[in-house]
């Protein structure tokens, strides 16, 4: 199908060859393992192609995709908070190995460590800290998907950053002896 | 910012978010032209295609209504009473065409017993419950996943043995 000569199903395919690991960083930043973070994403596509319908059905921006993830995670986690209840007492899944920033293209030990900790900061100020850096939103786009004032955004994110400089300077003293 | 802060900011810039898995990738790719097609032919769909599942999926949502409400999905045996597949009939057709992804009950909200005492002297305690079912299915031609909830609501009346 094409829109005023835009092959619809191109089109998607391209935006979301470039926004899919920006979405997924954070949904993976929401959600407990890989498989669950794209199932978010696909719930998010449907959703967003109805969102587009007024819009001719053109791909949408980045901010209206991470609202709408934002969303559905917390749609999902609700519903999953309940099954939980009834899960927890069966059995747990957790693979050590299983990371939402890829490990295969770090070697260093600084990025391992790095990776480790942004994934244990409060859900709050990773979600700002995944929106800036690999979702690549202003501070304005930041507030407008969480819903808080874009100040708050700014704050939530150096607030991200100096836990994370405290975290690293603690463990390289520890390192260093 | 200062400069370790800048510092901080460039090596996590580094760090590549990862990518979607092969079979993400191609399960979103599909869904997109599903939802091209969809949005391409809906007159057509109406008569053929997504009409189709539209109607199926009405039906089976009856027929699981009917399920639900027999005691199909809650462990109760009402095969007797609940000969879908006997009857041959479209509703049977229909939940085969489903696929059952996901069922969940809970109880949505309680509230604090009343006490009351029968004529015979019975000291009983009564109090309602909400009861939510809901049913995943999805629709095996069109992946269209479809989601059922039924609200039950219940008066539970007990024998109230301790204070």
């Amino acid at each position: 199908m094409s829109v005023s000569g835009i092959d619809l199903g191109e089109a998607w395919r391209e935006w979301l060859g470039e926004s899919a690991p920006r979405l997924l960083s954070y949904a993976r930043a929401r959600c407990n393992d890989v498989h669950e973070a794209e199932d978010l994403l696909q719930d998010a596509l449907i959703k967003l192609w109805g969102y587009q319908k007024e819009r001719e059905c053109r791909p949408p921006d980045l901010p209206l995709a991470f609202s709408v993830m934002r969303y559905l995670a917390l749609d999902r986690g609700r519903r999953k908070g309940r099954r939980e209840k009834r899960d927890r007492k069966i059995i747990q899944f957790q693979s050590g190995e299983d990371h939402w920033l890829d490990p295969t293209l770090e070697d260093a030990e600084e990025s391992k460590l790095l990776r480790k900790e942004v994934e244990e900061l409060p859900d709050k100020l990773r979600e700002a800290l995944t929106l800036k850096i690999w979702g690549g939103l202003t501070f304005a786009e930041i507030g407008s998907v969480l819903k808080i004032s874009h100040n708050t955004a700014a704050s939530r994110y150096r607030y991200a950053l100096e836990q994370l400089q405290k975290k690293l300077n603690y463990l390289q003293i520890i390192k260093n002896g | 910012m200062d400069n370790a802060l800048k510092n901080l900011e460039s090596s996590l810039e580094t760090l590549t978010p990862r990518g979607l898995s092969d079979v993400g990738r191609e399960n979103c790719h599909q869904l997109i032209d599903q939802l091209v097609s969809a949005n391409e032919f809906p007159s057509d769909s109406l008569k053929q295609g997504a009409g189709s599942w539209k109607v199926t999926a009405a039906a089976a949502a009856v027929a699981l209504g009917v399920g639900v409400s027999g005691g199909w999905f809650l462990g109760v045996d009402r095969t007797s009473s609940l000969p879908l597949e006997e009857e041959g009939s479209a509703g049977a057709e229909n939940v085969v065409a489903f696929e059952h992804l996901d069922h969940e009950t809970w109880i949505l909200s309680t509230e604090s017993p009343n006490v009351y005492v029968t004529k015979s002297g019975e000291i009983r305690e009564i109090s309602r419950e909400v009861e939510v079912t809901e049913e995943v299915v999805q629709h095996r031609e069109s992946g269209l996943v479809v989601t059922i909830e039924t609200t039950d609501h219940h008066v539970v009346d007990t024998p109230k043995s301790d204070f």
